[in-house]
């Protein structure tokens, strides 16, 4: 059997075994001896040898104990959010029992995350979809009621623009397009407000051969969309910003870059306070899809989402 | 149509260039968007607006830009911050990679092994597969690429 598969108590024993044995064949078979009291030289050769046995013995263990070290540090860089690591299942039979009850671990968690993800999702957008329905049929009504009443026109444009804006959050929170006419028509929509209001000119490039997608792939293309494009009104100072829809090996590709500032480092994740793009990659990997949020390549950023195609 | 995607680990030395060659080659072969990625490590987090790290990403910006200029058109570019195999595993999870290629060096007798520890590092850090690009030193025909791109293909 090989050193290595030895359970890690047998190889601890071995080594610490090993050196003490040749300790006790080298004062068995060499002339060394210790008067007393013992002579400088003794103490000295002494002294060296049992140097040389404490670092045979540190060298020996740090090998042996290696792939614990190796292990503790891999779990300590796991991150849910790039799920599908595992830790190669090596080392004696102790590190790789303890591996591989880690991997189950992480399978088990992941499962747990991607599902409790969806609840929270789905909690969130129908919630969502309440209050939409809230101002839209309750506040939308009050407002048109008292903009009939009013006579003033002053006051009644007051009240119009609140009208408007309480439609548009409803909008915002409910898209009806996405749900009524499907994602290529939701997408020109929400393009179209937002170029109105931005002032940005959009070019949209949307294939007309995409493969079909779940409601929660469609609703986690949108959301991107929306929350990429709200960053490019906020922070991208950009006169230009294209959206792209195309299809790719099994799956649609959404594509959107502006020509602003861009971002001032390459990992825009890393970064904290970033809430809006931690949010855009949990809702990809909830549904199986791959987010990246980089420089584009003329600068400005761009933002590419991948999801799996299928109606499941 | 988008095809899938190859992210290639390049650095300026020949095996990270021998690495975006046969990345490049791949992904002409089995048409495949190819994600040239260089990793600056051992800038500490939160420490990548100072000046080292300014200069140190400039730096790969260039060796970058000059790597996929060598190649020709249509790779994309990207520059991380912190441990290469760490950060070769997000971009490939954010770009929804298929394959990942790496450099190697030679070892053992007569150079006949590759030597790659990043390929371990991997192998945890991404469930990706991982392709080790042989050094610059051997002999790559277009006949063998080909063979093994089909052989992939199958």
């Amino acid at each position: 059997m090989r050193l290595s598969r030895l359970p890690l108590l047998w190889r601890v024993f071995a080594i610490n075994a090993t050196l003490l044995v040749i300790a006790t064949l080298l004062l068995a078979l060499t002339p060394v001896t210790i008067h007393e009291p013992i002579a400088i030289v003794e103490a000295i050769v002494l002294a060296v040898a049992l140097a040389v046995m404490l670092a045979a013995n540190l060298l020996l263990l740090r090998h042996t104990l290696q792939p614990v070290h190796r292990l503790v540090d891999r779990m300590r860089k796991i991150d849910l959010l790039q799920p599908g690591q595992r830790i190669p299942e090596q080392g004696g039979v102790e590190v790789a029992e303890l591996t591989r009850g880690f991997n189950e671990m992480l399978e088990r968690l992941e499962t747990e995350r991607r599902e409790s993800g969806q609840r929270a999702l789905r909690a969130q957008e129908a919630e969502r979809r309440r209050i939409a329905s809230g101002l839209h049929d309750e506040v939308g009504q009050v407002l048109t009621g008292v903009l009939l009443r009013l006579e003033d026109d002053e006051t009644k444009e007051a009240v119009r623009q609140a009208l408007e804006e309480v439609r548009r959050i409803a909008r915002e929170l409910r898209p009806e397009m996405l749900e009524q006419l499907g994602l290529v028509s939701a997408l020109t929509e929400l393009s179209r407000k937002f170029a109105d209001s931005s002032g940005i000119r959009v070019e949209r490039r949307f294939a007309t051969d995409l493969p079909p997608l779940s409601d929660d792939s469609e609703l986690a293309v949108y959301r991107v969309a929306q929350e990429s494009l709200t960053n490019v009104a906020r922070h991208a100072d950009a006169s230009r910003v294209e959206i792209a829809l195309q299809p790719g090996p099994d799956s649609v590709v959404l594509r959107i870059i502006d020509d602003g500032r861009g971002i001032p480092t390459p990992d825009p994740f890393a970064l904290n306070g970033h809430g809006g793009l931690r949010g855009m990659r949990e809702r990809a990997l909830l549904v199986g899809g791959a987010l990246a949020v980089k420089r584009g390549g003329e600068g400005g950023v761009e933002v590419r989402l991948e999801v799996p195609a299928g109606e499941d | 149509m988008t095809r899938g995607t190859v992210v290639c680990g390049v650095t300026e030395t020949p095996d990270g260039r021998s690495a975006a060659e046969l990345a490049s080659a791949l992904g002409t072969r089995l048409g495949l968007r190819l994600v040239l990625v260089y990793v600056v490590d051992g800038v500490p987090q939160g420490t990548h607006e100072s000046l080292t790290a300014r200069q140190r990403q400039a730096g790969a910006e260039q060796a970058l830009d000059e790597i996929a200029r060598e190649l020709g058109e249509g790779a994309e570019k990207r520059i991380m911050l912190g441990n290469r195999a760490e950060a070769l595993a997000q971009v490939a999870a954010e770009e929804g990679a298929d394959l990942v290629v790496i450099g190697s060096r030679p070892a053992g007798f007569g150079s006949r092994k590759l030597r790659s520890t990043l390929a371990r590092e991997l192998e945890a850090a991404t469930p990706i597969p991982v392709v080790v690009a042989p050094p610059t030193t051997r002999k790559r025909t277009e006949h063998r690429l080909a063979l093994a791109a089909d052989a992939a293909v199958q």
